[in-house]
């Protein structure tokens, strides 16, 4: 489950995620009521907003838009609540490069790793395994594997800095 | 016996604040020039100036071009919807471009590079970021902030060859401001009986009216406007004026505060940004310094990956060039669309038959016809016939005689086929 999934309607996560000089901003509303054109009847309509900074959003957002909402789906636990949406918005605060790093972040609980070559790929908490990889120009077999298992590597930093967070946040003392 | 104790109850508001106090205000900046974000509360607004070359407008050949855009994204509360130009975003918007452009507090002129050719477009994106009330407020608060921190590329000018510079070779010029336009917000309550500086959301929801002044700190008045139901006395809008020179005098000292702190910061080679001036306040934020990524032996583990898996397959299309421009790659399969299509049709025609024999002879007629001209199409290039006969096939004589109308010219099969599928389709469902 996503952090901040359960918080009430007014009270979004508003906290920053910053890698550098890159920033993002994340918030969350939902379980909430749903429209009636994106309800679905068997699980929550997830929907992911993407706000650049200086103008309104493109094509660029809304590709990026796409990869963040079809690989949140498959992480959350939409069937828990039919019927309803779950809405993520996304500000860019800074960008300085690798922006799909902290909008993974943002985005929840997991793990995230973009390479600072053509592939970008994202692994999840548990298994370890590849959520989601995306390249851009092309690359061999080898540079593939090799970005894939350095991508594994780091998340184990990555996850460790979230165990952290979150035991910080929720200890009582 | 009965005691009646009077206690005198003091207009105290939910936060605890009194009638003329602001929330507390916080200034951040961004890494970029131009970039700040304003806390009034927990009302939250990110603005960032940027700047392009554009040709003038024609009427004004020696001014810049200014562009103000408040955006209400669904962040700062899921009522506001994305893209959707509300009454509110419009008001909004329309105070902020007169608060800004009509109290010309920016030096349009010395925004022109070449008189009628070039000059700079300067543009002003708001974000909220959450909605807590009085977005007036620190809308314009995070505009003329991020309009005074900004700095634009310098230009030089010799004969008909601009020049612009980037930040490494000269340093950028900072944009000439006149004066500083703040609104303070003032809601009534009770036609105008009670009065409360700086509304939060929840006060907004039962206000009657809204007064919004903007002063410089000149203590000259930008811009006012009243909307609500709520008249006003002559007395009233003084005392807001007062109030409101009180406000933006100390709002402008802020403002100066944080704008110095931000160039000491940079100048000295500070850390700055967002990341800086959030991280370590709270309990809720942490942070890890940056770690590197062992890479040492990625490369034989990717070997060894690539080892472990299934070689690539050994296919090599080799593309036949038909006519320069068009090429093919492997072969076709044949086409398993038309089988289905058939197997389909044959059995609910059987399905029909039991019933209706007048229909089923039909029906038969129809699947042959269609089949045959399927054949031809895996098979061969389709030779176009040219007689254009029309078949008039009565589905159910029971019912309303429907036609259907079967063009047996090639183009004109397609779609009549699947009308009629779908004529077929629908009648089953219907038992």
């Amino acid at each position: 489950q996503p952090r901040g999934a359960g918080r009430t309607l007014r009270e979004p996560c508003l906290w920053p995620r910053s890698i550098c000089d890159t920033s993002v901003l994340a918030g969350l509303y939902g379980p909430a009521e749903a429209k009636i054109s994106k309800e679905l009847p068997d699980r929550a309509a997830l929907e992911v907003l993407l706000r650049p900074k200086v103008g309104l959003p493109g094509v660029l957002e809304r590709s990026r838009e796409q990869l963040l909402r079809q690989t949140c789906e498959a992480v959350v636990l939409g069937v828990l609540h039919p019927r309803t949406a779950i809405s993520l918005v996304l500000q860019v605060l800074s960008d300085a490069g690798s922006v799909s790093f902290p909008l993974w972040d943002g985005s929840g609980g997991w793990g995230t790793q973009s390479c600072p070559t053509a592939p970008s790929c994202w692994t999840p908490r548990s298994e370890r395994k590849v959520l989601m990889s995306t390249t851009k120009g092309s690359c061999s077999v080898e540079e593939m594997q090799q970005c894939l298992a350095a991508a594994q590597r780091a998340a184990t930093t990555i996850f460790q800095f979230y165990r952290d967070s979150v035991r910080r946040r929720y200890s009582k003392s | 016996m009965c005691v009646r104790v009077r206690v005198r109850v003091f207009p105290q508001r939910l936060d605890g604040r009194q009638c003329y106090d602001y929330r507390n205000i916080r200034v951040s900046f961004g890494a970029d020039r131009g970039c700040c974000m304003v806390e009034l509360g927990r009302t939250r607004v990110l603005a960032q100036v940027s700047c392009e070359l554009v040709p003038p407008k024609p009427n004004r050949p020696t001014e810049g071009v200014l562009f103000f855009n408040l955006e209400l994204s669904p962040m700062a509360a899921p009522g506001l919807e994305p893209g959707r130009q509300s009454e509110l975003l419009v008001s909004l918007n329309r105070l902020l471009e007169r608060c800004f452009r009509d109290s010309k507090c920016i030096d349009t002129e010395s925004l022109c590079v070449v008189a009628g050719e070039k000059v700079w477009q300067i543009r002003l994106d708001m974000h909220l970021l959450n909605h807590d009330g009085n977005i007036t407020d620190a809308a314009s608060i995070a505009g003329i902030v991020a309009l005074c921190h900004f700095h634009r590329p310098d230009v030089s000018v010799q004969g008909e060859e601009v020049t612009v510079y980037t930040p490494e070779e000269r340093d950028p010029v900072p944009l000439s401001i006149h004066h500083m336009p703040i609104s303070v917000s003032f809601a009534f309550f009770h036609q105008g009986t009670y009065l409360l500086v700086d509304p939060t959301e929840r006060e907004e929801r039962v206000m009657d009216g809204l007064l919004v002044i903007a002063m410089n700190k000149h203590h000259e008045i930008c811009t006012i406007q009243s909307s609500g139901v709520v008249m006003l006395l002559q007395e009233q809008i003084l005392r807001c004026t007062k109030i409101t020179a009180v406000k933006v005098a100390e709002i402008t000292e802020l403002i100066h505060k944080a704008l110095e702190n931000d160039q000491k910061a940079r100048k000295e080679g500070r850390k700055f940004g967002f990341a800086e001036s959030i991280s370590n306040q709270r309990i809720t934020a942490s942070k890890m310094e940056s770690a590197a990524v062992d890479t040492n032996d990625v490369e034989e583990e990717a070997g060894e990956i690539i080892a472990k898996a299934d070689p690539p397959s050994e296919v090599f299309a080799t593309p036949v060039l038909h006519t320069p421009g068009t090429a093919q790659i492997g072969e076709g399969v044949e086409s398993s669309w038309g089988d289905l299509e058939e197997s389909e049709k044959e059995e609910a025609a059987e399905e029909e038959g039991e019933s209706e024999a007048a229909a089923f002879e039909c029906e038969k007629v129809e699947t042959e016809d269609t089949s045959t001209l399927e054949e031809t199409k895996t098979g061969e290039p389709i030779v176009l016939s040219d007689s254009e006969e029309e078949d008039v096939v009565i589905l159910e004589p029971q019912e309303l005689p429907r036609k259907t109308r079967t063009q047996t010219s090639s183009k004109q099969e397609n779609p009549s086929k699947k009308a009629f599928n779908k004529r077929r389709r629908k009648k089953r469902t219907s038992r």
